[in-house]
């Protein structure tokens, strides 16, 4: 939700049923999964996603070469492509399995954690930071979670969080400015989050989404009426919880009894936590909602697009592209204890994860079916620090030349688009683009004993200088084409070749390769 | 200027670095004869109150009609808030449409719908904004500034190009007074030549090999960039260039001075520009304390419309520029015990002015509480279609989707455009 958004109660009539549940489908509780390693579901997925290819007879884009692998999973997993020291090591490695050694040396460093921190930042944080204060802690929050806990622990403690902003970051979530959320932007936000499921909708009278009713919003919203926050209001909020009548809805008046979405009301007892009873439920593995949605996430984070598209909205008219590989997901993720990395590294090492970004003849016009990879823009966070990493500079400067405070939250702000849009597509403006090129902040008037300095000291061949210039920006080493094209634009007459290095720099900064995760 | 000497010195052309030559080529759409006509939104983030500023029920119970009291306008017959008093002696231009009755009362649906004509479905087609439209339809193909502008801040719900791509992205100004940033390279211009063809060499061997969407966006949008930075015309931004009592007579807020921005984009030929106010806690929002806030409000928008038209119409440019003001809905009848008023879809209002529209009407009437229409309800299709007709823009032509299915500008299906304004 942008800003305050209180439902009035006469437009909900868009009706939900209890077919989620029937549709979730996945062998009934109780049931015995046969766990597999990493590895192992990676061959499933690869067998699900081949399997469909065949039927509609469309062709896989083959292996993507080291490179393209090694800079898209470092953007996937840490959020920022590899320095020259990593692309190099990886590139001259021989060892068979150095791309499998790769993903768990990433999985393994903090970096996984601060980059899935920034991603869910954004998802619990929608993009009203005006009216938001004190974020970081939540950033700080759920980079330690990331790094510590399996995804059930992580949501329960957030979904149960109390105490004051500075001490417990997670109850940053239940909070806008100094005030709580509301009600329905707490409903809005977990379904929409943690269950995969949109009920804004109930709002409006002919969304397709036939099935939920009015009755499954407001109980589910129930659960949500003891968070209080403490006053006076100090330097930080505090989050407490009420025992006042729990099923009071403050936006309608109406008493409505907690219930689980698509489920059975709660018979809460005098004095006992609401939001504990909800957040028990959601990471329970009887829970139809909860894996399912993280996994098709995840699946959607490394691949452009989910399973279900969008991500977020799980409901029986938008059916998965591939039910089977989602329930197998889902029970798998279950099976191995809510592993987050255990996905990441079983994604990261299927065929389909490492394909090439570039289409043939015959799956140019596939963007759902994982013929090939599909092209990602990079998020603000992810160009920040892969332009801080090109250049080696922290850009503490603004666009006008003042000295920021926080060049990174500015930047970010200034890239930012809407909400939580489509990871493929390219949302920037003219104002982005000019402050790329022109706002100095990155490679500014001493560009040139930068490039000297950092990348492409005196003495250095010209051909030596287009890999080293390649491999600081874009990871790669040059193709043929693009050397021959350097080396002709070396040769221009009157100009310094420090001046064409920084030229080149700025070129490929402002590529679509650069912005791109392909 | 020094930054357009270097660029003049330069030769820096887009014929000779154009990145996209590649890109199939837009034939330019054949111009009319006569001037071409101008919009400008402005646009009530979060859904102004129609009880509290132009459909007033003075008759109503105290816990609807609220505030605040009506007053004569320069239409006889015809009563709005007392807080436009400017506005009121401008009516005999323009026309209020009481009888505005939508289906969403979500801020980002109802924005998305008003600006689109489509409702946004999950994982549908991501629809073009009217101003995206009026960018394809009334836009100069030659014109180096964007055709589309959005002044202001705010979420900018729907505001976007959707599939008619990045060529019709609006440019999106967040701060008046400041225009737009780094508009001058940071090389000299013999260089800024050399480095931006070598980009333009990138990026055509890159979309080669991976024909990305969002690589051709980029493309286009770094194109424009540059067009942007040699154009004559982004003297438009500069407000300091206007003299002093003008930009008093706007009102010295951001939506004033947005308004007289918008103003002066449309006299060097920008078709549709949208001036946003109302974000956030003191915004149109008024769940809580409605009538200071609407009060607050009201006053910057009788200030920096009614200088907006008057100077549109001292200048020549009204009959040919569209001002529309309006929100994503209206707000309901009944006062909440916080002394607010909740979302109401589906009875408002909105006003249009200038354009060559009959003005000194009210169109619509919705019932004694103002919580239904009553009276010649008008749909967003309708809506939509109308200011189309107004500008000039065939509503019932068709845009192809990526997926090659053709999309009619507007849903023309049950389509009413409101001919009173024709008559």
């Amino acid at each position: 939700m942008k800003f305050c958004n209180v439902a009035s109660v006469w437009f909900l009539t868009c009706v939900l049923a209890d077919a989620p549940l029937a549709r979730a489908g996945g062998p009934p509780s109780g049931a015995k999964v046969q766990r597999l390693d990493a590895v192992a579901l990676a061959r499933l997925i690869d067998d699900h996603i081949e399997k469909r290819l065949k039927v509609e007879q469309i062709p896989r884009s083959p292996r993507a070469d080291d490179a393209e692998f090694l800079r898209r999973v470092y953007l996937d997993i840490h959020g920022v492509i590899p320095t020259v020291d990593q692309a190099r090591a990886f590139l001259e490695s021989t060892a068979p399995d150095r791309r499998a050694r790769l993903i768990d040396e990433l999985l393994g460093s903090p970096r996984y954690a601060a980059h899935f921190a920034d991603l869910w930042h954004n998802h619990l944080y929608p993009a009203t930071a005006n009216q938001r204060i004190k974020p970081e802690a939540l950033v700080r929050w759920l980079e330690h979670g990331f790094q510590t806990k399996t995804w059930d622990r992580l949501v329960h403690d957030l979904m149960t969080a109390t105490g004051p902003q500075d001490q417990n970051g997670a109850v940053t979530y239940m909070l806008k400015g100094r005030f709580t959320l509301s009600v329905t932007e707490m409903t809005d936000l977990t379904s929409r989050c943690f269950l995969g499921v949109r009920l804004n909708c109930v709002q409006c009278h002919d969304h397709p989404c036939a099935s939920w009713k009015q009755s499954d919003y407001w109980g589910l919203a129930a659960f949500f009426t003891q968070i209080q926050r403490l006053k006076p209001v100090v330097a930080f909020t505090t989050i407490t919880e009420t025992n006042v009548d729990p099923r009071k809805l403050p936006e309608s008046g109406k008493l409505r009894e907690p219930r689980f979405l698509g489920g059975e009301v709660l018979k809460a007892a005098p004095g006992q936590s609401l939001r504990k009873a909800l957040a028990d439920w959601m990471v329970s593995r009887e829970n139809p909602f909860f894996a399912r949605a993280m996994v098709n996430r995840m699946w959607g984070h490394f691949f452009g697009r989910g399973l279900v598209h969008p991500v977020d909205d799980m409901h029986d008219g938008n059916p998965p592209s591939h039910p089977e590989l989602l329930e197998a997901l889902t029970e798998q993720f279950k099976a191995n204890g809510f592993d987050l990395k255990y996905l990441c590294r079983a994604i990261c090492q299927s065929e389909t994860y490492q394909r090439t970004s570039k289409p043939l003849a015959g799956n140019a016009k596939d963007d759902k079916l994982f013929s090939r990879m599909l092209i990602k823009v990079l998020t603000p966070e992810q160009l920040f620090d892969s332009l801080v990493v090109a250049t080696g500079q922290a850009g503490n400067r603004g666009p006008s030349g003042k000295p920021i405070n926080n060049p990174r939250a500015e930047f970010v702000n200034s890239f930012r688009g809407e909400g939580d849009s489509d990871p493929t597509s390219y949302n920037r403006g003219i104002p982005q683009a000019l402050r790329l090129m022109n706002s100095g902040q990155f490679l500014g008037p001493r560009s040139e004993a930068f490039v000297t300095k950092q990348i492409v000291p005196p003495g250095t061949a010209p051909e030596q200088a287009v890999e080293r210039l390649y491999l600081r920006v874009l990871s790669r080493r040059p193709s043929a084409d693009e050397s021959k094209l350097l080396l002709k634009y070396f040769a221009q007459p009157g100009a310094e070749r420090q001046q064409l290095y920084a030229e080149i720099v700025w070129a490929l900064l402002n590529s679509s390769e650069f912005s791109l995760n392909h | 200027m020094q930054r357009r000497d270097f660029m003049k010195a330069s030769g820096l052309s887009l014929g000779a670095a154009s990145l996209s030559g590649w890109l199939p080529t837009l034939a330019a759409r054949a111009g009319g004869g006569a001037r071409r006509k101008s919009c400008i939104v402005l646009w009530m983030t979060g859904g102004p109150s129609h009880l509290d500023t132009f459909d007033l029920k003075p008759d109503a119970r105290v816990e609807v009609r609220g505030e605040f009291r009506p007053i004569a306008t320069s239409v006889p017959g015809i009563q709005i808030s007392e807080h436009f008093p400017r506005f009121a002696r401008l009516l005999q231009h323009g026309a209020i449409l009481r009888g505005m009755c939508t289906q969403e009362a979500d801020h980002q649906l109802a924005s998305y719908h008003l600006h689109t004509g489509y409702q946004n479905r999950a994982g549908g087609l991501a629809f073009p904004a009217l101003g995206s439209i009026a960018s394809q339809e009334l836009g100069r193909r030659e014109f180096p500034l964007p055709s589309y502008a959005v002044i202001g801040p705010g979420p900018h719900d729907g505001t976007r190009a959707g599939f008619l791509g990045a060529r019709h992205q609006p440019l999106f100004i967040q701060e008046p007074t400041r225009g737009v940033d780094n508009l001058a390279a940071s090389v000299d211009a013999q260089r800024f030549q050399r480095q931006f063809q070598l980009l333009g060499e990138l990026e055509r061997s890159f979309y080669r090999a991976y024909q990305a969407p969002a690589s051709q966006a980029h493309t286009t949008t770094l194109e424009s960039a540059v067009r942007l930075m040699q154009a004559r015309e982004v003297q438009a931004f500069e407000l300091a260039r206007e003299p002093g009592a003008t930009r008093d007579r706007y009102g010295r807020t951001s939506f004033g001075q947005g308004c007289l921005l918008a103003r002066r984009l449309i006299e060097v030929g920008v078709p549709f520009v949208e001036v946003n106010m109302g974000l956030g806690n003191d915004g149109w929002d008024t769940h809580v304390n409605n009538f200071p806030r609407t009060r607050a409000l009201s006053a910057q928008v009788d200030t920096g419309m009614s200088a907006l038209v008057e100077d549109l119409r001292d200048r020549g440019l009204l009959d040919q520029t569209l001002v529309v003001w309006m929100g994503e809905f209206g707000r309901s009848p009944q006062i909440t015990t916080g002394g607010g008023r909740n979302h109401h879809a589906r009875a408002w209002s909105t006003v249009l002015i200038g354009g060559g529209i009959r003005g000194g009407q009210v169109i619509g009437r919705t019932d004694q509480n103002a919580a239904t229409v009553t009276e010649r309800p008008i749909s967003v299709v309708d809506f939509l279609a109308t200011i189309c007709r107004i500008l000039g823009i065939d509503y019932t032509r068709s845009n192809l989707s990526p997926d090659g299915r053709p999309v009619r500008i507007v849903d023309n299906r049950n389509v009413t455009p409101i001919r009173e304004l024709f008559a």
